[in-house]
């Protein structure tokens, strides 16, 4: 495009056709004072600060509503200029409190900016008292302290012009303009979509985000969008709501994937700690994330992402060999191979996955999805040796260049009760692995006592029920302070699992070598002092019973069980776990991560694991350890519109088959979002990540040229 | 911007090219002002802030809070406001008050140092009261005060509470004898209490007139 040329301050700068002068100024680095005008929202010329003089013109103009044009001559400073500018600066001070110290905006403010470039202070005018504002907190997330407003208007044009919802606009009450909302009804009853742009475009303290909504130990740019900050992983998922509201399915898996190999695994099973950050949630409900992604992937059809996600890149003669085969390792296996490496993951199991294909039961996951997802991880050509136990990674370092030591936590532990050591006693990673596998489970007899309240516990127990067994969940926790997740406890029970809470155990009985019954008694309290292994209960007195049981399964922990290898050739700690120090471990080109550092955790944050300690052993293979890629280009629409009742909208939830019915079949207990539920729970969302196209208005310290 | 709504609110200047004595060029100036001030929409900073902060000070000047320095600001912030465009509605009525500021600055002055309007139109700068040699006792007046000012009875020339009259005018209107009158910086003398129609001989109409011709000294 042809550029035109102008003299600004004696400087020639050039421009192009239809910037204004004031643009055109600002792109050469040369600062002329404003603050209605914004870079995103049309202008307005209302501040009347960006005055300049242009040879041949009468009287000052402002530089935002002039067009810039070849030869133009221009002035931003002259004692004319100043004078009019320290006017209308005067002029919105009148109004404006004295006192910056106390606002939320102090030394962020774009006019407390202004007033020290143009040496303005408040004096000689008549304070102007208004009577139509006041500080406004009629909603959880947007607070409107509006006597600190100067009318500037961008949060207006903000709603109106670029988001289209128009819940504000200049009012009027006997002589007195504000901000006003129509009616001035609160913002969730004019239909505010809470997306925030009038918050990031106000240049005052007038607007601004509820305190706490936002952490503040991230950066600002993150922070705006805490579902992507509390996914372990930060998926994009403003991005892949927008999608499904938009009925592409597969796109939204495509995004899901550029930061996780196993969307369908969390899509079912994650613990969703997204949607405790979830802005909307202050309205009413976080947003149905976790059951949008699972809707996504059952839904997508074409994979449209599945060339780019498959290819990778051109080899670069490094090995790695990745000890562990669970979410862990594999994510890290991808990664490592998409940055060329040659990679093979070993696992003592017959199959890969770890706890997704052999703890977690089927009545919460589909395992030829998890499959399908495994497939697509050795389709990019990683190699897998399973059912091969490596008892010294040291030894397999000698034929690999870096090697990655995942082994999770797959070893069940035991409570140490006089009879845990009968033959029908056993760990809930046992029998969950039995069960997986679809093994004749008559060993265990038909009534079992299943200890611990985890989600273990219950994966365990709601298993046998299906099996036809009679459960009893029972543990040390008192009712209402169990640990599984509060679906678990709601659901377990309507399946037909007896939970008896509040015991303390004694022994496992037994007759001629069998199980026979759990002897425990009741408590009202139980701790346990971590510093001298001490615990200390009050009994209920005469409670003391025995729970006639075939089988005792013990789900109370879990360990890595390093610690029963002879030598597993790197240092490991008197419990179990590998000595490390962030992903290393006592030997170099051996790393180590997931459960196998964190303990017992959830599959996202495995995954997590998996995807930072690839991207260090990356870089330790020489490499640049960047493994983030665009598989799905975005395209955000800014104009949200308006849409009624929007604030009330409440959250569709999964359909819950009924409790008999769940009890008696290892059928996927919740049905997924229709299309029409999806794209409703989608469209709550409040696109927080738009706030982040809103451009960062530059004030006069970052020009060259004040 | 450029926008002209509501500008044909505000009067033009030459409503004031000669001075009349029935009307006040300050008053007259500051009910533009005003119309401004109320018209306006509050996008442009010189009609929402700018007419605002004229609007306040006139608001002082017409009544006995006037500074020494107020018409030199007057003049300076109208004087930017007439010149910045955008807001027509703002630079008409900046525009009016410095027409009026500059053909009649005696009697500016006289508004903002003196405290007196010399057509005794600005209300802080006139007192209203009962001609006692015209007042025939018929309380009309009193009927229609609204803020119960006036004291007397049938036969009785009425007194006005100066406190209490808020200078609304409507005796003005109802008076069939053009008994009232107002008075500037002097009071005429007057009977302190209502007495009997033809009792007070103390004063004679002009009162007022008296103190204006002194005030223009
Ligand atoms: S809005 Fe800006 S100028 Fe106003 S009080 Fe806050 S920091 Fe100061
Ligand atoms: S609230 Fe902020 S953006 Fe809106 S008009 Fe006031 S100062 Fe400007
Ligand atoms: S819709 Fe967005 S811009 Fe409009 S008031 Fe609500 S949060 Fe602000
Ligand atoms: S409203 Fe949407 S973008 Fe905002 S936190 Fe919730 S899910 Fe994320």
């Amino acid at each position: 495009m042809e550029k035109l040329r102008l003299t600004v301050d004696g400087q020639v700068i050039e421009a192009l056709p239809g910037q204004s002068v004031l643009e055109a100024a600002l792109a050469a680095d040369i600062y002329i004072p404003h603050i209605c005008t914004h870079p995103d929202l049309p202008v307005q010329a209302n501040c009347k600060l960006c005055v300049v003089e242009i040879e041949g013109l009468d009287g000052p103009v402002c530089s935002c509503e002039t067009e810039a044009r070849d030869g133009m001559v221009v002035r931003t400073k002259s004692d004319d200029l100043t004078h009019r500018r320290a006017v209308a600066m005067e002029f919105m001070l009148a109004g404006h409190p004295h006192d910056c110290t106390g606002c939320k905006s102090f030394l962020k403010c774009e006019l407390q900016a202004l007033m020290q470039n143009l040496g303005s202070v408040h004096s000689r005018l008549r304070t102007i008292r208004r009577t139509a504002i006041g500080i406004n907190v009629d909603n959880p997330i947007i607070v409107r302290e509006m006597e600190r407003c100067i009318q500037c208007g961008r949060c207006v044009r903000a709603c109106n012009d670029l988001r289209k919802v128009g819940a504000i606009d200049y009012g009027k009450k006997g002589d007195e303009t504000y901000i006003a909302t129509p009616g001035d009804l609160p913002l969730a009853d004019v239909d505010c979509r809470f997306c925030s742009a009038c918050v990031e475009v106000c240049p005052t303290g007038s607007l601004t985000d509820q305190l706490g909504l936002f952490r503040d130990d991230v950066p600002r740019e993150q922070a705006i969008v805490p579902c992507q900050v509390e996914c372990p992983a930060h998926i994009d998922i403003p991005a892949y709501i927008r999608a499904v509201e938009e009925g592409k399915p597969g796109d939204a898996v495509g995004i899901i994937r550029e930061k996780v190999p196993f969307p369908l695994v969390l899509g079912y099973i994650c613990n969703h700690l997204c949607e405790t950050g979830c802005k909307r949630q202050a309205l009413n409900d976080p947003l149905g994330i976790r059951n949008l992604k699972r809707y996504s992937v059952d839904n997508d059809t074409e994979q449209a992402w599945k060339e780019k996600y498959l290819a990778t890149a051109p080899a670069t003669s490094k090995r790695v060999a990745v000890v562990g085969g669970g979410p862990c390792g594999l994510t890290a296996a991808y990664y490592l191979r998409k940055k060329g490496h040659e990679v093979t993951v070993y696992d003592k199991r017959p199959e890969l996955g770890g706890p997704m294909t052999s703890g977690i039961p089927a009545y919460r996951l589909p395992i030829e999805g998890v499959r399908k997802e495994i497939q697509l991880i050795l389709d990019t050509g990683v190699k897998a040796e399973c059912g091969k136990e490596i008892k010294n990674v040291a030894e397999l370092k000698k034929d690999y260049d870096a090697v990655l030591v995942s082994v999770g936590v797959s070893k069940g532990r035991k409570l140490p009760l006089p009879g845990a050591d009968l033959p029908q006693v056993y760990t809930a990673m046992d029998v969950l692995a039995d069960s997986r596998a679809e093994k004749d489970m008559g060993y265990l007899g038909d009534t079992v006592c299943v200890i611990g309240s985890g989600s273990v516990g219950y994966d365990v127990a709601r298993s046998l029920v299906r099996l036809g067994k009679t459960v009893n969940l029972t543990c040390v926790e008192q009712a209402g302070k169990l640990m599984a997740d509060e679906d678990d406890q709601s659901e377990a029970p309507e399946e037909g699992v007896n939970i008896l809470p509040g015991r303390s155990f004694e022994a496992i009985e037994g007759e001629n070598g069998k199980v026979v019954g759990l002897r425990c008694h009741e408590v009202l309290s139980s701790t346990y002092d971590r510093a001298t292994g001490t615990i200390t209960e009050v009994p209920v007195e005469g409670s003391q019973t025995v729970i006639p049981c075939d089988s005792v399964i013990f789900a109370t922990g879990q360990h890595t069980g390093l610690q029963e290898y002879e030598d597993f050739g790197i240092a490991i700690n008197g419990r179990g776990y590998p000595v490390n120090d962030g992903f290393k471990t006592s030997v170099e080109g051996i790393f180590t991560a997931g459960d196998a550092i964190t303990g017992i955790s959830f599959v996202i944050k495995a995954i997590a694991q998996g995807r930072d300690v690839a991207q260090e052993m990356d870089r330790y293979l020489g490499g640049d350890g960047e493994i983030d890629e665009t598989l799905v280009e975005r395209t955000r629409n800014p104009e949200i519109g308006k849409i009624e009742g929007f604030a009330k909208q409440r959250r569709v939830e999964q359909e819950l088959l009924p409790g008999q019915a769940r009890g008696k079949s290892f059928d996927n207990v919740y049905r997924t979002y229709s299309c029409e539920e999806a794209k409703c729970e989608a469209g709550r969302c409040l696109q927080c990540d738009l706030r982040r196209d809103l451009q960062h208005v530059r004030v006069w310290t970052e020009y060259a040229s004040k | 911007m450029n926008c002209s709504i509501n500008v044909e609110h505000i009067p033009d200047a030459s409503e004031i090219a000669e001075a009349r004595a029935d009307m006040c060029v300050v008053d007259w100036a500051k009910r533009a002002i005003d119309t401004a001030h109320h018209e306006n929409c509050g996008k442009s900073v010189m009609c929402r802030d700018g007419i605002t902060q004229l609007a306040a000070i006139l608001g002082d000047i017409v009544t006995g809070k006037g500074q020494p320095d107020d018409l030199a600001l007057l003049k300076e912030l109208a004087e930017v406001i007439a010149t910045t465009g955008g807001c027509e509605l703002a630079q008409k009525a900046a525009k009016d008050l410095l027409e009026s500021l500059r053909r009649y600055p005696e009697e500016w002055d006289l508004h903002c140092r003196r405290k007196r309007c010399t057509n005794l139109i600005c209300k802080a700068y006139f007192g209203v009261y009962c001609a006692p040699d015209k007042c025939q006792g018929c309380t009309a007046c009193m009927k229609v005060c609204p803020v119960g000012a006036i004291s007397g009875g049938p036969g009785m020339i009425c007194v006005v509470d100066t406190d209490k009259c808020v200078r609304c005018g409507k005796c003005f209107e109802v008076c069939p004898h053009e008994a009232r009158a107002k008075f500037g910086a002097v009071k005429p003398k007057l009977p302190e209490a209502p007495v009997p129609v033809g009792s007070f001989s103390g004063g004679a109409a002009g009162g007022a007139r008296r103190s204006r011709r002194r005030n223009l000294g």
